[in-house]
């Protein structure tokens, strides 16, 4: 036994670490999986935000392209015809729009034309005169704006700009004299929001992604825009906005009025942007996983030390059988030699040699039931006969019966028995039952004590209660005790001899009963040892079948009635 | 005459050793745990003990250390 265990000991150490490497190895591989998708996720996102500013980038160039063509181009055109020319009187915008019906846009919302002088830096405006504020910032800005940002090759500049909270879109050509030195700015004052139609322009004309890229989605839907001029004055905003998680900055050209813009790609177009999609992340499974691993391998673990546990016992369960057998042979052996060679001095000696042959030959009997018992529930092959029995009768005669086992360790029993107490029994397994408290009262209790045995009816049921003075049972035992093969570890290696399935043979012959059993303490107050212990069996009065049929539990099931119909017998 | 001390918690055991013994003309002494064991084999100075090794208290190990 104890070369099995030095083998299995090593093993199951081998085999634990096996598992934890495996749950170690599990976490690595989680670890990794779960570094591996925020990689990807975190490229995809910059993939997408790459796509943001791209569109933002066509957006711009697409606001610039229609400005130039379809607004700014056709007025500054018209102005520059009619007004090009020196001391040529200024027109109206309204007046200009009449000069050329095609160009109506731009002109329908402008407040005003105005003609700079670059040498005097006179401002001359025709159509609503504008603010004090307006007029400086104009003459302020105009040779600045036409030094650095006008290119004489476009022939035509903007400045979208908000001035005194009003947005302003100022649109303008530079004349030059013969010598083609700049010397008039020739301009109109317009409304930046009446550029909504260039923004809204269709997605045919200039798409915000290019379409092998979204797979044919129509118009703009890919994105929203939001336009705002240079001071953040909010211009357009595109009637449907989406969350800006992937948007892109980018500004229209200085030439064009410089305005912001800003787009927001639809969350739900990612998939198709990113190929095989946005990368999900496994992280649940993952986990779930993980957890499962740990559970198996805790209870894998919790079994590996179940096992040893059993081994233990099994081995401490062999020792204990070996020598309870051996103790009572030896004193056979020793009473029955000692009689053979007539070694006795009186007839009173000759007496008590009998007498104890016969005891320690009754406790191998008890023993050996004990065992037969334990291998039939570990088989599960128990057949119980049960009868209807006086329970007083077969108690007071298994107490009679274990009386001298009782004297020799100078114990005292005393009985307490209701009577007129029936029940379905078998007789023979409740004398084992019984037979196995009163061994372990007296086994494990103080010498000279007094083992009560008790018998009561109620609530459906006989109880059947052996209380010793011994020690009492630690309260965290008092489940464990009833387990195969459990013993007190105070009882353990003592000189107690014990096989440690006494009590789970009790268990299993009352569990077929339909009763249950338990141990509680045994409130005694003269005990030396402890306040010692009473195991307490509960065993129904009527049989399972006459409970499923009697509407009233609890009755004493009628003698002679119930002999036909016994628990246990298949009909 | 002979002195043999028998350490023995078995009660019969110890009653078909002491009989048999003293059939045999030893003078017998009986112990029955290993403490008082240990010490009537100290302070007696028995010919010879008789020694369970399964006792309560000392076991008959502890008792031969």
């Amino acid at each position: 036994m104890n070369t099995g265990f030095g083998r299995t000991r090593p093993r199951g150490v081998f085999i634990a670490m096996l598992m934890l490497l495996t749950l170690g190895l599990a976490g690595v591989i989680v670890l990794e999986a779960h570094r591996t998708f925020l990689v990807h996720r975190a490229t995809a996102e910059g993939i997408l935000q790459d796509y943001a500013r791209l569109a933002a980038n066509r957006f711009a160039q697409r606001t610039a392209m229609a400005l130039y063509w379809d607004t700014f181009s056709p007025a500054t055109y018209a102005l520059a015809r009619a007004a090009g020319t020196p001391g040529t009187p200024l027109p109206t915008p309204e007046h200009l729009a009449t000069l050329d019906p095609r160009h109506v846009g731009f002109l329908k919302d402008a407040q005003y034309a105005f003609r700079f002088d670059l040498r005097t830096g006179a401002l001359e405006t025709a159509g609503r005169a504008p603010s004090r504020a307006v007029r400086q910032w104009l003459c302020d800005t105009l040779p600045v704006h036409r030094r650095t940002v006008y290119d004489p090759k476009e022939r035509l500049a903007a400045i979208v700009r908000t001035v005194e909270g009003v947005p302003h879109a100022i649109v303008y050509t530079v004349v030059t004299d013969k010598g083609g030195a700049p010397r008039t700015i020739l301009g109109l004052d317009g409304d930046p929001k009446g550029f909504e139609s260039v923004y809204t322009m269709p997605e045919e004309k200039g798409p915000l992604l290019p379409r092998p890229l979204t797979g044919g989605v129509v118009y703009d839907s890919v994105g929203s825009a939001i336009v705002t001029d240079a001071n953040g004055v909010e211009l357009y905003r595109s009637p449907v906005q989406y969350t800006p998680t992937f948007a892109g900055r980018d500004s229209v050209e200085a030439m064009m009025g410089g305005m912001q813009v800003q787009v927001a790609l639809r969350a739900d177009l990612a998939p198709k942007l990113i190929i095989g999609g946005m990368p999900r992340s496994r992280l649940p499974w993952l986990l779930a996983l993980l957890a499962l691993s740990a559970g198996l391998i805790i209870a894998a673990l919790l079994q590996l030390r179940r096992e040893y546990e059993l081994s233990r016992l099994r081995a401490d369960f062999v020792s204990g059988v070996s020598h309870e057998l051996r103790t009572p042979l030896a004193q056979i052996r020793m009473f029955s030699e000692t009689l053979l060679l007539g070694r006795v001095r009186s007839g009173e000696e000759r007496v008590r040699s009998l007498e104890i042959i016969d005891q320690e030959a009754r406790r191998l009997t008890h023993l050996v039931e004990n065992l037969l018992h334990f291998s039939r529930a570990e088989r599960q092959v128990t057949r119980l006969s049960p009868a209807p029995t006086p329970l007083a009768s077969l108690v007071s005669g298994v107490v009679e019966a274990f009386g001298p086992l009782a004297a020799a360790r100078g114990v005292a029993l005393r009985t307490e028995l209701a009577d007129d107490v029936m029940a379905p029994v078998d007789a023979d397994a409740l004398r084992q039952t019984l037979l196995n408290l009163l061994d372990n009262a007296v086994k494990y209790g103080p010498e000279g004590q007094t083992v009560t045995v008790g018998l009561a009816a109620g609530d459906g049921y006989a109880r059947i209660s052996v209380t010793d003075e011994g020690r009492g049972i630690p309260a965290a035992d008092r489940d464990r005790i009833w387990q195969q093969f459990y013993r007190l570890e105070r009882d353990r290696g003592s000189a107690v001899a014990g096989t440690g399935i006494g009590l789970s043979v009790v268990r299993e012959l009352v569990a077929l009963h339909g009763g249950r059993c338990w141990v509680e303490d045994g409130g005694s107050t003269n005990g030396a040892a402890g306040r010692g212990a009473r195991f307490v069996i509960e065993l129904p009065l009527l049989t399972a079948s006459e409970r499923a049929s009697d509407p009233r539990p609890g009755e004493p099931a009628p003698t002679g009635a119930a002999t036909g119909r016994s628990a246990g017998v298949p009909a | 005459m002979t002195r043999i001390l028998v350490v023995e918690d078995n009660p019969d055991l110890a009653y078909g050793l002491r009989n048999n013994l003293e059939i045999e003309g030893y003078q017998v002494e009986v112990e029955e745990d290993g403490t008082t064991g240990l010490e009537r084999a100290r302070t007696g100075g028995p010919d010879l003990v008789i020694l369970d090794l399964m006792l309560p208290g000392l076991d008959g190990y502890r008792v031969l250390r």
